[in-house]
């Protein structure tokens, strides 16, 4: 009995109606249908379904002319076009952009980063090239540190004050 | 299609030389700061905004008070001169003559009274200053930091 409810189930009937069981639940339910009215039914009244179905499909596929349906897609897709922020996107978004791109701004930055600044120079902030001027004293001094040049001069020249006092 | 997609590559990649490369051939300006320092023996004053400045400039004088009177800033291009008012009647020429290196080379020259008191020409490192300093004011001494980059 418990067989017999197992072949009655729709969802194997219906796999049996599409060829999709194995050869030996195959025959088992041949079998079965033999003595089974109500399997006869369901299978009948599927079968028909299956068969209007494929007709009514047939029927509409011939009458649809897919040439000129695939031709007017195409037509209107070229019509159309693509706009232009897709195909920068597009371009943006391609490994044959940023690629190449990444790889010329590192040369390019390390390029810059090597003639534009170069190592810092050892030695004073400045070089004095020339002085010249009414003035007492001077003194060029450099700070520790830095090396920061000092220019200290004495302005009167004629006063005689202690002006350069440090 | 794939020709299109070359060309704008090769576009794009001309854009971006164009834009990192630019500065190579730009003309250099430099960009002058000069600040005006009081520096004097009264209460122990250290003016915030000089605070890199007096670390060094400790290292080499003893006075206990330094604070900054005026900033004055600008951009010169090559042979272009630029003034700045100092205290009593003082002014300051700054000429950039020509970049060496890593070195921009300065005409300096301080007037007093619209008499020149002295000039220098000094090569000053790029991001780096030269301090002047000596005239009497006030209780202290003016000190005159001229930094410059280009």
């Amino acid at each position: 009995m418990k067989m017999d409810h197992n072949f009655c189930d729709p969802a194997v009937l219906s796999r049996f109606l599409d060829k999709e069981l194995g050869p030996d639940e195959h025959s088992r339910i041949d079998k079965h249908l033999k003595y089974c009215p109500a399997c006869q039914k369901v299978l009948r009244a599927n079968q028909c379904i299956s068969t209007f179905l494929r007709a009514g499909l047939e029927k509409e596929l011939s009458h649809a002319d897919v040439e000129d349906f695939e031709e007017r897609v195409f037509d209107r897709i070229q019509r159309k076009g693509v706009p232009w922020w897709m195909k920068l996107r597009a371009l943006f978004i391609s490994k044959k952009f940023y690629v190449p791109a990444a790889a010329m701004a590192t040369v390019l930055i390390l390029l810059f980063s090597v003639v534009r600044r170069p190592a810092p120079e050892p030695g004073p902030s400045a070089i004095i090239n020339s002085f010249k001027g009414d003035v007492a004293s001077v003194m060029i001094l450099e700070t520790r540190k830095s090396h920061q040049t000092i220019l200290w001069f004495n302005e009167n020249l004629m006063s005689g004050d202690d002006n350069g006092e440090i | 299609m794939m020709r299109f997609k070359k060309l704008n590559i090769s576009f794009l990649l001309l854009i971006l030389m164009g834009v990192l490369a630019g500065p190579l051939w730009a003309e250099h300006n430099t960009k002058i700061v000069v600040k005006a320092v009081l520096a004097s023996q009264g209460s122990e004053y250290m003016d915030p905004r000089l605070s890199s400045l007096t670390e060094e400039l400790q290292s080499v004088f003893r006075y206990s008070s330094y604070r900054l009177l005026s900033e004055n800033r600008m951009e010169l291009a090559m042979r272009e001169t630029g003034t700045v008012s100092l205290p009593e009647d003082r002014v300051l020429k700054i000429t950039p003559l020509q970049i060496t290196g890593n070195r921009v080379e300065l005409l300096l020259v301080i007037l007093k009274k619209k008499k020149e008191v002295f000039q220098t020409v000094s090569q000053l490192l790029n991001h780096s200053s030269i301090i002047v300093g000596g005239p009497k004011y006030k209780d202290g001494y003016l000190l005159f930091n001229i930094s410059a980059s280009f």
